[in-house]
């Protein structure tokens, strides 16, 4: 193993690293695979190595890794089909399953606010800021009905775009993070002397609202929140 | 004379509700030795009471829990009309202690109907060696003869069909009411409590029907009470309590004026019985063994054969046959891999065809399917004791299949049409790559280049649109913008002149040219104004007298050349040109 990590870090190039830890996983050797995939992430940040190390994570049954690692890889590539597939298979593998039913308008506007990526909602946003602010100057100009029309039009783009952005913004400031071990106690306060609340199993979902002494506090999906260790989560955007 | 006595035993079944228990815990002596046993009887009996959950032990560390057994037993009377019916469950275990000592046995608890009964804590005290043997127990006190009229005239009869017998095997047991009394109204004050059995009775007698028997040598009038059909639990030597009766003995009247004769209430019992009750034989013991003595047939089905989003499909398996059904333990269904199965829902049905006690025991074991596809549930093995032929027999179930769909993914619920779902799985990973294009999180800041291009583009335009908008207001101010323009233009006509060698044309073009711009620039009515005007408004205005001078200089060759040609020669057209421009210029 450690003449083999020697041989993974002479390369430096993440495509090399990348395409041996493909190789590694066909056969099975998903534990290099994983060192593989993380050294080409420390050299490249790319959707389709989060998503191939997710998969190595979920054959190794480290579901909390697997869903930190298919999450970023949805943020790089937000309308990537496989991704999206994963981790809702994780999401009814996990042990502790989303209870609540979604709400089917809330979850169509979270689909449109997610289908372009952060980069390109702000790049698009700002394009589209250009383009209106050339409309307008043209407007100026000459003062034209369908100039008027094209305006609006850009506007409405416009305004999708920061949205999106803003969304996306909101989220990596909302600090997600997964539960990474197998059986977690949540207690009432920061420390174990406290009441445990729940337990909360590897997968699992949560915000952070605080963090205080090595402990998290955590909220869930349904609202409720209790203090966890640190060591037992990661958070999505680091 | 004999009377036939008719006499009714009505049993009724009345609709269970809640009601008061009574809890409690005995033991048969409260000093054992070590290396014997004492039992434990817990016992709850109550007027009308359901299902009684089985007791929570306190912690017996000091003890070895043995066996246990439990009974039930049903004590109906029938009272001026009033019918109660007191129904008692004990609970029996045999204890041996571990050590010598006093210990304490701590409170049994029960839970019944959200409440929560306690017994009295009891001690025990563990010697060496062994306790005298007790007593014998004697509980139909064989010293006192039952008071007058009773000992052979009237009495209760227990009658085993059999006094040995294996564990789990059934018994009868019928009680006999012997009498030489004519006989009132009888009352059946405690049905015999079959510690250590499960018993069922088997009599369905409403009406005592007495035959004339001899018995010692003497006549009796005989009935049958009551019947039994028993199952030991446990092995061993076993007691069957007494069958208490109360019974209205009639006395013939003794002399004329006692015309209906005397009656008195006589409580008989019958005597205990002893049954050997031998274990069942350890060699050749399946392990899958599930406590059944008798015969029995095992049949397993599935209430449907397929599962759609994870909901539970049950396993149903049905024991039956006759014997000790209802102490029939679940079967044991070996775990399989994708397949969670739960504990299971019992329910047994007793019924009995003449003493022989028979019924179905049915046990529902939900199954939820983990992934999807074809799931086979194997074979069930269960064994049990055939006390006829002396063996262990196995019986099996047949093989069952299901079908799962949609346990981890809603979509695949969808793809029936004949396509057999076998799996879930993640998505498999990408493929390998050659390049990998940049993503980041983090947003690129020369995008804010298009913003400041924006306010750019904007200021630009409204600084136009103001121009415009002066233009249209500001007259001198559009002359002057336009001067230089309009000025160029003229030029661009008068070099063609020069070309064409229109010295004359030249010269007067040239002239109207940079006096036009003078007027446009400075906004001044040039063809109203004469030289020496012009020349006044403009030094007002700040211009350069030298410029001026040699400007009006030019319009003034301008202007003699076009009359006079001779003249022009003084100055060439090109050169005059040139000077036109650059004085304009430095305008």
């Amino acid at each position: 193993m450690s003449i083999l990590f020697i041989i993974l870090l002479s390369t430096n190039n993440p495509v090399e690293l990348y395409n041996q830890g493909n190789e590694y996983y066909k056969n099975r050797d998903y534990q290099m695979a994983i060192s593989c995939y993380e050294e080409a992430l420390k050299l490249c940040p790319n959707s389709d190595i989060y998503y191939n190390l997710g998969n190595a994570y979920f054959k190794m049954n480290r579901l909390g890794k697997a869903m930190v690692q298919y999450q970023r890889a949805r943020i790089l590539a937000p309308r990537d089909r496989d991704i999206i597939y994963n981790i809702n298979f994780l999401r009814r593998y996990r042990v502790d399953k989303t209870t609540e039913l979604e709400n089917p308008i809330v979850s169509l506007l979270a689909k449109i606010f997610h289908y372009f990526s952060i980069t390109e909602s702000y790049l698009l946003t700002g394009i589209f800021f250009f383009l209106s602010a050339i409309l307008i100057a043209l407007e100026i100009i000459y003062r034209t009905k369908y100039l008027k029309f094209i305006l609006i039009l850009s506007v409405f783009c416009f305004l999708f775009f920061i949205i999106t952005f803003m969304v996306w913004n909101g989220e990596k400031n909302m600090r997600y993070c997964v539960v990474i071990n197998q059986e977690v106690k949540a207690y009432s306060g920061p420390g174990e002397e406290y009441k445990e609340i729940f337990i909360i199993h590897d997968g699992a979902e949560a915000k952070i609202r605080e963090a205080r002494g090595g402990y998290y506090l955590i909220q869930l999906p349904g609202g409720l929140g209790a203090w966890i260790d640190t060591a037992n989560v990661e958070e999505i955007f680091k | 004379m004999l009377r036939r006595l008719v006499l009714f035993l009505t049993i009724f079944t009345l609709p269970l509700f809640s009601a008061e228990l009574n809890f409690s815990a005995t033991v048969d002596r409260t000093t054992v030795g070590i290396g014997e046993t004492f039992t434990l009887n817990v016992t709850v009996s109550g007027e009308n009471i359901g299902n009684v959950p089985t007791p929570e032990l306190p912690d017996m560390n000091n003890f070895n829990i043995l066996g246990r057994s439990s009974s039930q037993s049903t004590n109906i009377s029938f009272i001026n009309g009033k019918m109660s019916q007191q129904i008692t469950i004990n609970f029996i275990y045999t204890v041996s202690p571990k050590k010598t000592g006093k210990f304490t046995i701590g409170a049994c608890k029960i839970n019944y109907q959200g409440k929560t009964y306690e017994t009295q804590p009891i001690e025990i005290e563990v010697i060496k060696g062994t306790t005298q043997a007790p007593s014998s127990p004697a509980p139909s006190q064989p010293g006192t003869t039952p008071p007058e009229p009773g000992g052979d005239n009237i009495f209760i009869l227990a009658v085993p069909n059999r006094t040995e017998v294996l564990c789990g095997e059934q018994i009868n047991i019928s009680f006999y009411l012997y009498t030489r009394y004519s006989l009132g109204d009888l009352n059946l004050e405690k049905l015999p409590s079959f510690s250590g059995f499960w018993a069922e009775p088997t009599d369905d007698i409403k009406q005592l029907r007495f035959q004339t028997k001899v018995y010692n040598g003497k006549s009796y009038n005989v009935a049958l009470i009551k019947t039994y059909a028993a199952f030991p639990i446990t092995s061993g030597k076993l007691t069957i309590d007494p069958l208490v009766l109360n019974a209205e003995v009639i006395q013939p009247p003794r002399d004329f004026f006692d015309f209906f004769g005397t009656s008195r209430i006589v409580k008989i019992e019958s005597k205990p019985i002893s049954i050997n009750v031998l274990p069942l034989p350890q060699e050749n013991k399946p392990e899958h063994f599930c406590g059944g003595v008798g015969k029995f047939n095992i049949s397993a089905a599935l209430d449907r054969d397929s599962a759609v989003g994870g909901t539970p499909v049950n396993l149903i398996v049905k024991i039956s046959g006759s014997g000790n059904i209802r102490l029939i333990e679940k079967p044991k269904v070996s775990s399989i891999p994708n397949l969670r199965i739960l504990e299971p829902e019992v329910k047994d049905n007793i019924q009995r065809s003449g003493n022989l006690i028979k019924g179905t025991k049915e046990f529902r074991y939900p199954v939820i399917a983990q992934v999807d596809g074809e799931h086979i549930l194997p074979e069930i093995k269960v064994a049990y004791f055939d006390p006829q032929k002396k063996v262990y027999e196995t019986i099996t179930t047949q093989r069952l299949k299901f079908v799962a769909m949609g346990t981890t993914t809603a979509s695949t619920t969808t793809e029936s049409g004949g396509l057999k779902i076998l799996g879930s799985d993640i998505q498999y990973i990408k493929p390998d790559a050659r390049k990998f294009s940049t993503q980041s999180w983090s947003v690129s800041g020369w995008i804010n280049i298009f913003y400041i291009l924006s306010f750019l583009i904007v200021g630009l335009a409204l600084l136009y649109q103001r121009y415009q908008a002066r233009l249209l207001i500001d007259r001198a101010y559009a002359r002057r913008i336009r001067a230089g323009h309009l000025f160029q233009k003229r030029i661009k006509q008068i070099e063609t002149l020069l070309k064409a060698q229109d010295k004359k044309n030249f010269y007067t073009s040239l002239g109207t040219a940079v006096m036009n711009y003078i007027g446009d620039r400075y906004n001044l009515p040039v063809g109203t104004l004469t030289k020496e005007q012009l020349k006044q408004e403009l030094v007002n205005k700040g211009l350069a007298r030298e410029l001026l001078d040699e400007l009006l200089k030019i319009v003034e060759c301008c202007e003699n050349a076009g009359y006079a040609p001779v003249i022009s020669e003084l100055y060439e057209p090109e050169e005059i040109l040139k000077k036109a421009k650059e004085l304009i210029h430095r305008l």
